[in-house]
């Protein structure tokens, strides 16, 4: 299971584009139907969470469950944004904090990605240079190793510098994975801007740098767009590394810097009783960048934009 | 991080890239070489590096000791590895295995439904299940696994609620539904959020796959008397295998490494060394165990695994595009 | 506007044996339209492309108005270009594809949309200025390829191939326009095309390149009627010149039983050269079929009628003429009204004056 790939990019894609299919048949009810059903059921978890956040504690903590909440309130939100956090025996830094943290990881990662990437792409995808096959395909193979992989000899890696619990060193961690994805996405990208429109811009008074500026900048906006939404959602949503690499409060290492997901995975812990009804406001406003993304990205994939320009 | 991470690329149009037009030196020829170097470099450190010193560490013993001083680490060759062996090897593997063949088998089954589904009903319908699927897919996983946990809590859980209304508690034969009492129904539960999250890029993928096939086969074996059921061995599932073959190997590379939902619901029970499936395993050696040689070690073994299995299927995923 | 001009101008790519372009020695005057003009693999557009500075120069120079561009990038060479593709910006609107290259030029702004709406009333382009070019016919994209190199006022104006995407009946009317416009803006032409009529009704003066080497610049009707060697000759005119290579005794030359006598100049050219065989050229209005009792005195050739053209203004007879070792084809013109069928023997007669000879192993015209 992953975020997204180039093949679910091109899968969210098509599916949007379904309604463009030419010669459609009718379509059949007990399908639609059925349709209907399954998707009750995949939405049920997330349904859930959206009414519990909004029930008061004693109605979550009631058999039978409310299916629909009795009770509306903003008593978990609040108690989510408390400074001192949630729970009587563990202190540990507010939510807030732990998305501010968040943020932080996944924006760097973008950017330094974005940049790095982009210079890459060009390269591999304008110019024919000796090595240019080989860094193609170590990009298909750094592709292929598991992210999980890498955490031992990183966190080690880290260690040994100095870098351990800090920021800078999650973000370093994040782009591993990131990097070849959007390479080799950008690539593909790049190469579909036809170089005669390079060409025309040179001619038109555009020195290379302000051809690529102007021309094919704006042409390779939707990659850019994706590839961005991809490295931030998987800076975003992970736990592994977030933990191991910058820690939560309360381990060996003594550090109070957390990142939301780990903040979240920290409210469940044997010693206590689960808040629930915070653990789901919070849950709520965590997921929300990354679901509000993915709905942004799947209608904008299935524009074209080099269509027309040059005649094919 | 077994989930949030990118898959293959070779795909359906997304085949090997063409040689580009050759730049006739209107560049310095220093140029690609500048612009790729970052990257590169970045990569170097940061997969490649780790990579191979994960292979270094494994044949050392490095402990918390060298971790902490930086002192010497000993070369003790292939001793982790027997002790692996030795020890946890064969059970963890056994339950990954049924947990893979679980969740991998279900994803694939469900997504091919949902595909199929999909292609027959009215566009609304297919449009609606499309965002929900989507916002399924965005859920992170802890979160996932978090409302699960809820979802099948104990007391208060909605699921023994539907059990008990439909009168099915009794067939569980779980003593008032414990869920989290008993490692097959934790890993079961792990096992469902998985599918749970898996599922959207699966369908919607399927979806598109099953768009390309002509609509004539259909008809002609419909011409013929087939039933649904010899329409899908006849035609779609050969013309999807491409498709299913890829998306299986996905599967199985990131169920493998899953460790989020185990380790979520780890935390609940404390049945942990019973539910330990290889992506938990090589954490738990390493980082709660202290041990980070054979941490290393679980992880080179894991890796060694994907590639097998990871070569044999795309071994036969390229012989069938040379037929 | 200036010349254009190519000194020794070569471009080889490395790793290949023979360069694209070879030692291009060409001069395009002031307001000139010039056509490049050559089969695929020529080295026509890789000539203009290193005019454009978009292809190296490996050896040679360039100069535009006098002033050597050689390594100048493109947009120090004041050259507009319009490319095959049209290459026009798909992000932007017409009216932005327009005013790009002034942008570019760091003209202000009033400036820039008067030039732009000059060119778009030129060219009958101003409802489409709002537009994105995915919106446009193929025959609007290209108008707009040419009204972004009309804004920029250049020293010279580039084209290449750009017809050739069009339909037969767009490529005609549009012919004539890009003439039109071109007297009416007096700018310096370079323009590429495979198609030799283009060449012909466009060009004051016609480059003809095969294999990256210039075989002949001359005005249309010089290359037409004195055509320098046997490519040329081959090239220019459609249909095609008849050449057969033939057996020369001395004075005429033998086709199957019928010897016909060649030019003053060139059977003096053949003999000095001592050749035994020489190439005939002669064109299909060179040839006409006459009737058997004529009795002109005219050398005639007979033969079986094997195919009829008849485009209705013209027609054309494919004829197979007795000859050695092999029969040989010829087309000849006739007259639409009065076609003969296929199968029929006829015969044509030959205007000797009209003949061109070439050397066998050279190519080379004989004669004048």
């Amino acid at each position: 299971m992953t975020t997204l790939g180039p093949m679910g990019v091109e899968g969210v894609a098509a599916a949007a584009r379904v309604t463009s299919v030419r010669r459609r048949r009718h379509g059949s009810t007990p399908a639609s139907v059925a349709l209907l059903v399954i998707s009750g059921i995949w939405l049920f978890p997330i349904y859930y969470m959206l009414i519990d956040a909004f029930k008061p504690n004693n109605d979550l903590l009631h058999y039978p469950p409310q299916l629909w909440p009795a009770q509306w309130t903003l008593a978990n939100f609040q108690e989510a944004f408390k400074v001192n956090g949630a729970g009587p025996t563990v202190p540990q830094p507010s939510f807030l904090t732990s998305l501010f943290v968040s943020a932080v990881v996944a924006l760097v990662v973008v950017a330094f990605s974005m940049a790095v990437s982009l210079f890459a792409s060009l390269a591999v995808a304008r110019f024919n240079f000796r090595g240019r096959g080989t860094m193609l395909v170590a990009l298909l193979v750094a592709q292929m190793v598991p992210f999980a992989s890498l955490l031992i000899p990183i966190f080690i890696e880290l260690n040994k510098v100095g870098l351990i619990a800090t920021i800078p060193a999650l973000i370093i961690a994040y782009v591993a994975p990131v990097l070849p994805f959007t390479i080799w996405t950008l690539r593909g990208f790049v190469a579909s801007v036809p170089v005669d429109i390079e060409e025309a811009a040179l001619t038109d008074g555009c020195s290379r740098l302000s051809a690529f500026w102007k021309v094919i900048l704006p042409l390779i906006a939707p990659g850019l767009v994706a590839t961005s939404i991809f490295a931030f959602i998987l800076a975003w949503n992970d736990y592994v590394y977030a933990y191991i690499i910058l820690g939560n409060s309360g381990t060996v290492f003594g550090q109070t810097e957390e990142t939301a997901s780990v903040w979240l995975f920290g409210l469940i812990n044997p010693s206590r009783v689960t808040p629930w009804g915070e653990l789901f406001a919070a849950s709520l406003i965590f997921t929300l960048p990354v679901m509000i993304f993915f709905l942004i990205i799947q209608r904008r994939l299935a524009a074209g934009l080099t269509a027309g320009a040059v005649k094919t | 991080m077994s989930g949030d991470e990118p898959p293959a690329p070779a795909g359906p149009g997304g085949a090997a890239p063409a040689t580009p037009r050759a730049q006739r030196r209107l560049v310095g020829r220093w140029v690609p070489y500048a612009l790729s170097s970052p990257s590169l470099l970045v990569l170097a450190a940061i997969v490649g590096f780790p990579l191979v010193f994960c292979l270094v560490i494994s044949f050392q013993e490095f402990g918390g000791y060298q971790l902490v001083t930086g002192g010497p680490t000993i070369w003790v060759g292939f001793k982790n590895y027997q002790d692996l062996f030795t020890g946890q090897f064969v059970p963890v593997l056994v339950r990954t295995l049924f947990f893979l063949i679980g969740t991998v088998g279900a994803t694939l089954v469900i997504g091919l439904g949902m595909a199929m589904l999909m292609r027959r009903a009215h566009t609304w319908a297919r449009i609606v299940l499309t965002v929900v699927l989507v916002a399924v897919w965005a859920v992170p996983q802890i979160t996932a696994a978090q409302i699960f946990i809820w979802i099948f809590d104990p007391v208060y859980g909605v699921a023994n609620w539907l059990l008990s209304a439909l009168h099915l508690g009794s067939y569980l034969s779980l003593s008032h539904n414990q869920w989290y009492n008993y490692p097959i129904s934790v890993l079961a539960l792990a096992g469902t959020v998985v599918v749970w999250g898996a599922v959207p890029f699966v369908a919607i993928t399927l979806f598109a796959g099953l768009l390309q096939i002509p609509e004539e086969l259909y008809e002609a074996a419909r011409v013929d008397g087939a039933g649904w059921l010899s329409q899908l061995r006849t035609i779609t599932v050969p013309l999807l295998t491409p498709i299913l073959l890829l998306l299986g190997v996905l599967s199985v590379i990131w169920d493998f490494n899953v460790y989020n939902q185990v380790a979520v619901l780890q935390n609940v029970g404390g049945i942990s060394n019973q539910t330990t499936i290889f992506g938990v395993w090589a954490y738990d050696v390493g980082f709660v165990g202290n041990n980070y040689g054979a941490g290393a070690a679980v992880t080179m073994l894991g890796v060694l695994l994907l590639c097998i299995v990871t070569g044999a299927a795309v071994r036969m995923m390229v012989r069938g595009t040379r037929t | 506007m200036a010349n254009v001009e190519y000194r020794q101008a070569t471009c080889t790519y490395p790793g290949m044996s023979a360069p694209a372009v070879d030692a291009l020695d060409l001069v395009v005057e002031d307001g000139e339209f010039m056509v490049l003009v050559g089969p695929s693999g020529s080295g026509k557009s890789t000539a203009l492309r290193m005019l454009a500075g978009l292809e190296m120069v490996s050896s040679g120079e360039i100069l535009i108005g006098d002033r050597v561009v050689t390594g100048a990038p493109p947009k120090a060479r004041d050259i507009a270009m319009v490319f095959q593709s049209y290459a026009l910006y798909p992000h932007l609107s017409v009216a932005d594809n327009l005013a790009f290259p002034l942008k570019q030029k760091g003209v202000s702004e009033p400036e820039r949309t008067q030039r732009v709406l000059e060119a778009a009333r030129l060219l009958e382009l101003e409802p489409l200025l709002d537009r994105r070019p995915r919106q446009l016919s193929g025959g609007q994209r290209q108008r707009v390829a040419m009204g972004r190199a009309i804004v920029r006022q250049p020293q010279a104006f580039l084209m290449d191939e750009p017809l050739s995407n069009l339909d037969a009946k767009l490529r005609v009317q549009t012919r004539a326009e890009i003439a039109a416009l071109q007297i009416r803006l007096g700018v310096t032409t370079v323009y590429v095309t495979h198609d030799q009529v283009e060449a012909m009704t466009l060009g004051h003066r016609v480059a003809v390149l095969r294999d990256g080497v210039l075989q002949q610049c001359d005005t249309p009707r010089r290359l037409y009627e004195h055509p320098c060697n046997v490519f040329v000759a081959g090239f220019v005119g459609s249909p095609a010149m008849n050449l057969d290579r033939l057996p020369f005794d001395g004075t005429v030359v033998r086709v199957g039983e019928v010897a016909v006598p060649l030019p003053g100049a060139a059977a003096s050219a053949a003999r000095q050269a001592g050749l035994s065989e020489v190439v005939l050229g002669l064109r299909p209005d060179a040839l006409f079929p006459v009737t058997a009792g004529d009795s002109n005195g005219a050398i005639r050739l007979s033969g079986e009628v094997h195919l009829v053209e008849d485009t209705g203004s013209d027609a054309w007879v494919h004829l197979n003429t007795p000859g050695s070792p092999a029969p040989l084809r010829l087309v000849a013109r006739a007259d639409a009204r009065h076609l003969p069928s296929v199968g029929e023997r006829i015969s044509v007669a030959v205007r000797v004056a009209e003949a061109h000879v070439f050397n066998p192993t050279s190519g080379l015209r004989l004669g004048d």
